[in-house]
């Protein structure tokens, strides 16, 4: 929800010589004046002063950056502390839990990024920039990912709209046009601008960074399901606080369960949610997109069946140790698992299945690179076809796959597998 | 208290087609118009169809309209269009007898049982109702009240309409006819927002005043193919059309000018179409350009007027005198009629529901010109949904739409909805996305199970249909078992250089079938496009998934929690009818179409 304030580790996570804290939003700087003073003012610059911890004073000092001109375009703070967990984890409940009229709330995995989209600080192609930069390997990916921010990969990309656009207007010019009207147009006057779009995919498609595994998945279903204590038997450890009371989980957690398997648990769906539920259900709802698919899990004893915002892959019946019987509820037709997270039963198969599923997933790597590489598909049948109205068929579907990377147009759920890979508080 | 089921304000192509197929639907209808012989009358230049119309003019006949018809009736000259193209492409277009057209026109619906012509001016939309405005009927300008449950307005060119010359402007909504201001007024009222759009004509000149020598023929096609698949036989002595073009000496003469057209001395503020600009829009612009066009059409068998089409302006009349005298063969060219331009008022299209109902305001509908189109074939196709939709509105039935993947009529009325057109609308192939389905030889094919529901067509025009389309199976079942070469006719088809023609020399079987020119055109197009259109139904289906998706009217947005509250207010204004035309609203995001798709689900 845009209008928030989100805050979140912004450095590596454990022990280290400095932690910084990020806020995001049009009560960053107020936020920041309840745990650091003296209380920063909305001005661009470097405050020096204490934040308290316990009834010690410790140096930090603040950077603020005032909207529009920050990285997410609001209001942006970073606290720059000592690097010690306690204190950092301290800070961060003091942030959220002191102010509830701030309306402050942990950031969501790659959400100063999507602010900074959606706020038109960068473009598909920049927020895929600063992916390749935060997990470049290699002095060269960082460079790619350093000019893709600065626009290199948009230009690229622009670029090769235009020449499709150029492409595909000569061929409608003939087809929308008489002869008498516009003079006959030949394939002869649209081939070369096809060719040379054609060789501008290519060299785009090879800069770019081979393809990684994907396709996370969500985790849906009615509140107090099992969700999360799967998530714990899947994952062999506690990652998820597991409570009896129903919507226990209110933030979307992100679970690596080992062999490239990452599950987000999210809150299920309440039949009477309290205000800060619904705000978590929509949230869910909203960003549930990250995911490339989900699985609903449903317990046989309240068996609730809503549909999340995503496709479904597997049913998973939840508490098979009370023995009680799967009722007859229509559901899709994906294939189905019984399983308890108290025995254990059950288990072997679904992460056999999930392994597959999340490796084998159906958006492998980089978004761009699957728009591009639907780009290059369609335009090597575009340049066998002589009939023009054929090969407008193709450059269509080029040019669908294009609008995918460019800022406005894109659908948004694939805005959301993109900024669903970044790691919190980037 | 009706007086009426449907009332249709004007008289033009989308007047004719709404009036029509209500009446043909068994409504009690009743047509205003200020002027009863105007009924059908073309104001632009005197042809049908043309590339991309000429598919909508087909879509219309299939659900039983009237433009094809009375074009088979009234030509003067047929042609098919990008013969040379693929059969996606291919579209008809005639020029017509400009009298015959209106004079068979206006009679056929003054005969139309059910359908009552009321000469009159409509001032007024009177609304009932308070939380749920609905129409009540429309008010004349001597006071009379006709009360109707729908309305369908088609006011073409003349809400509140100014036609300019030169320095000369007049109200006015066609040359020598007056404006509707009223009606203009009583719909800003009604809380409707209204947009301008300009457009233009050319001036008319005398055949005899014209070299014809020095000009280029362009005959009809021999045999001519007719508008209507309800044409049997179409017996016609065909005339040409003639081609000039103007010189730079023309060129001179209009940029020497240009500023004395109210065009560019900023009298005319509306948005003029690109696609169809004046010649002083093209010198000014294109002054790159050298040459352009004229295309000399004969206004009818026996009429002295012919309109030369691609020299539109608002130059004063000495101007325009002047400039005819540089282009071969009009130099002794008298101007019977000089060149003018028209402004008029349009509502804006993001007030439109898929049905061509105004959202704000339950049971009016608009059509054509009144929408911010342009052309005699898209009003003819908007008002005949918009018929259809007041008809079934008058009755309490649930509305039509026609989807992007159906007919050019979806692609337009759609393209309407999302945008509000910043010129004129006219269709083009290219705007529909599903072009190699919407052919205009299988429009029949597309809309007559559709016609024959709503009781457009009769039973023995389905029947034949169908029968049109057992031929083409057939045909092609044939040329699957056939081999040349080693290979099937259908291989054979398939490859771009070889055509039916082949084929029809090449197996007696094949020409024994006797199969018509449309039915061999889809023949071909139907293999050759096979593999394109497999993988476009996928495409089909994803769109057809929100679009067959429903949205009652009587539907609650407050009851659905989550929605944001820009989208709740879009949405409860405009009153979409399909979860796709819902997604379409501005201010509505993706997760809103996914809480109305789970709400609508569960239903």
């Amino acid at each position: 929800m845009l209008g928030d304030t989100i805050v979140a580790l912004a450095s590596p996570p454990g022990p280290g010589a400095r932690a910084i804290l990020r806020l995001s939003g049009p009560a960053a700087v107020a936020a920041v004046a309840g745990v650091f003073a003296p209380p920063p003012g909305r001005v661009r610059g470097v405050v020096d002063g204490l934040v308290r911890w316990r009834d010690a004073a410790v140096p930090a000092f603040a950077m603020v950056m005032p909207g529009p001109g920050s990285f997410t375009g609001e209001d942006v703070v970073e606290l720059h502390v000592p690097g010690s967990p306690l204190l950092v984890e301290l800070l961060l409940q003091a942030i959220v839990g002191s102010e509830p009229e701030l309306g402050i709330r942990r950031a969501l995995p790659g959400e100063f990024t999507r602010r900074a989209f959606d706020h038109g600080r960068l473009d598909l192609a920049q927020a895929e920039g600063v992916l390749r930069l935060v997990h470049a390997e290699s002095m060269a990916d960082a460079a790619a990912g350093l000019s893709w921010l600065h626009g290199g990969l948009a230009a690229a990309v622009a670029a090769l709209r235009g020449e499709l656009q150029d492409a595909l207007a000569t061929i409608e010019s003939g087809l929308d046009f008489t002869d008498d009207e516009t003079g006959a147009v030949h394939a002869a006057d649209w081939q070369p601008k096809l060719q040379a779009a054609r060789a501008r995919a290519a060299a785009l498609l090879a800069a770019l960074p081979a393809a990684t595994s994907g396709g996370e998945l969500l985790l849906a279903g009615a509140a107090n399901a099992g969700k999360s204590a799967l998530v714990n038997a899947l994952a062999g450890r506690t990652a998820v606080l597991v409570d009896g009371t129903a919507g226990t989980t209110r933030d979307l957690l992100r679970v690596e369960i080992g062999d490239g398997v990452v599950l987000w648990d999210a809150p299920g769906d309440l039949e009477q949610p309290a205000a800060i539920d619904r705000v978590a259900l929509d949230l869910r709802n909203r960003l549930g997109g990250r995911g490339a698919a989900a699985l609903l899990v449903i317990d046989p004893e309240r068996p609730h069946v809503s549909l999340p915002p995503l496709p479904v892959v597997a049913v998973i019946w939840t508490k098979a140790d009370r023995g009680v019987p799967a009722p007859a509820v229509e559901l899709p037709a994906v294939p189905q698992f019984v399983v308890s997270a108290t025995t254990g039963a059950g288990l072997a198969p679904l992460r056999a299945f999930l392994r597959d599923q999340c490796t084998g997933g159906p958006v492998p790597g980089s978004p761009i690179r699957a728009c591009l590489a639907a780009v290059a598909a369609a335009l090597s049948a575009a340049a066998v076809r002589m009939a023009p109205e054929l090969a407008a068929v193709d450059l269509q579907g080029a040019l669908a796959a294009l609008d995918g990377i460019a800022g406005h147009h894109s659908p948004e759920d694939l805005l959301d597998r993109i900024f669903g890979r970044f790691c919190l508080g980037k | 208290m009706r007086d009426f089921d449907v009332i249709v304000v004007g008289g033009g192509h989308a007047g004719v087609e709404a009036a029509s197929a209500a009446a043909r639907m068994g409504r009690l209808v009743a047509m205003v118009v200020l002027d009863p012989a105007a009924i059908g009358r073309m104001s632009c230049n005197p042809a049908i169809g043309g590339i991309a119309k000429g598919q909508l003019v087909r879509e219309v006949d299939a659900l039983g309209g009237e433009m094809a018809l009375v074009t088979d009736a009234t030509g003067i000259q047929f042609r098919m269009l990008n013969t040379s193209k693929g059969p996606a492409v291919r579209s008809p277009r005639a020029q017509c007898d400009r009298a015959a057209y209106n004079r068979v026109m206006a009679a056929r619906v003054q005969s139309r049982p059910g359908l009552t012509v009321l000469a009159g001016e409509a001032v007024a939309i009177e609304r009932a109702g308070g939380d749920a405005p609905r129409v009540a009927g429309v008010r004349l300008a001597d006071g009379t009240l006709l009360q109707a449950p729908a309305v369908v307005l088609t006011t073409g060119t003349f809400l509140a309409g100014k036609l300019f010359a030169g320095p000369w402007e007049a109200p006015g909504g066609r040359y020598d006819e007056a404006p509707a201001t009223a009606m203009a007024a009583s719909l800003r009222d009604l809380g409707i927002r209204l947009g301008r759009h300009k457009t233009g004509t050319p001036p008319r000149l005398h055949r005899d005043s014209i070299d014809w020598a020095v000009c280029q023929i362009q005959p009809g096609d021999d045999p001519p193919q007719p508008f209507s698949f309800r044409t049997r036989e179409l017996r016609v002595e065909q005339m040409p059309c003639w081609l000039t073009r103007t010189t730079p000496a023309t060129h001179a003469i209009i940029a020497a000018n240009a500023h004395r057209s109210p065009m560019f001395s900023g009298r005319i503020r509306g948005t003029g179409p690109r696609y169809c600009p004046s010649v002083e829009d093209k010198v000014v612009r294109f002054a790159d350009q050298d040459s352009h066009p004229i295309f000399l059409e004969p206004e009818g068998r026996d009429a002295i007027e012919v309109y030369p089409n691609g020299i539109s302006t608002s130059l004063p009349a000495d101007v325009q005198t002047q400039f005819l005298r540089t282009i071969p063969g009009l130099e002794q060219a008298e101007i019977l009629r000089p060149g003018y331009a028209v402004e008029y008022d349009y509502i804006l299209t993001d007030q439109l529901r898929a049905d061509l109902q105004v959202g704000s305001l339950r049971g009016l509908f608009a059509a054509g010109q009144i929408n911010g189109t342009s052309g005699y074939e898209e009003a003819a196709g908007q008002g005949l949904i918009a018929g259809i939709n007041a008809a079934r509105f008058a009755r309490g039935e649930e509305p039509i739409v026609i989807d992007r993947a159906t007919a050019y009529l979806g692609v337009m009325i759609d393209d309407l909805c999302r945008v509000n057109p910043t010129e004129p609308y006219r269709m083009f192939t290219s705007r529909a996305e599903f072009r190699l389905l919407l052919r205009s030889d299988n429009a029949d094919r597309r809309l007559h199970a559709l016609a024959e529901r709503l009781g457009l067509i009769d039973t023995a025009t389905a029947d034949s249909v169908r029968d049109k389309e057992t031929r083409i199976h057939g045909a092609i079942a044939a040329l699957e078992q056939q081999r040349r070469d080693g290979r099937t006719l259908v291989e054979w088809l398939r490859r771009p250089e070889v055509t039916t023609a082949e084929l029809l020399a090449w197996s007696p079987e094949f020409a024994n079938l006797s199969l018509s020119v449309s039915e061999l055109a889809e023949v071909e197009a139907e293999i050759k496009y096979a593999g394109y259109v497999q993988r476009q139904a996928l495409e089909v289906e994803r769109l057809r998934r929100m679009e067959d998706k429903r949205i009652p009217e009587a539907f609650d947005y407050d009851a659905i929690p989550g929605l944001c509250s820009e989208a709740r207010n879009r949405l409860a204004q405009r009153r979409p009818l399909t979860l796709g035309e819902a997604s379409r609203v501005a201010g509505v995001r993706p997760a809103d179409v996914q809480l109305l798709l789970v709400r609508l689900s569960a239903r």
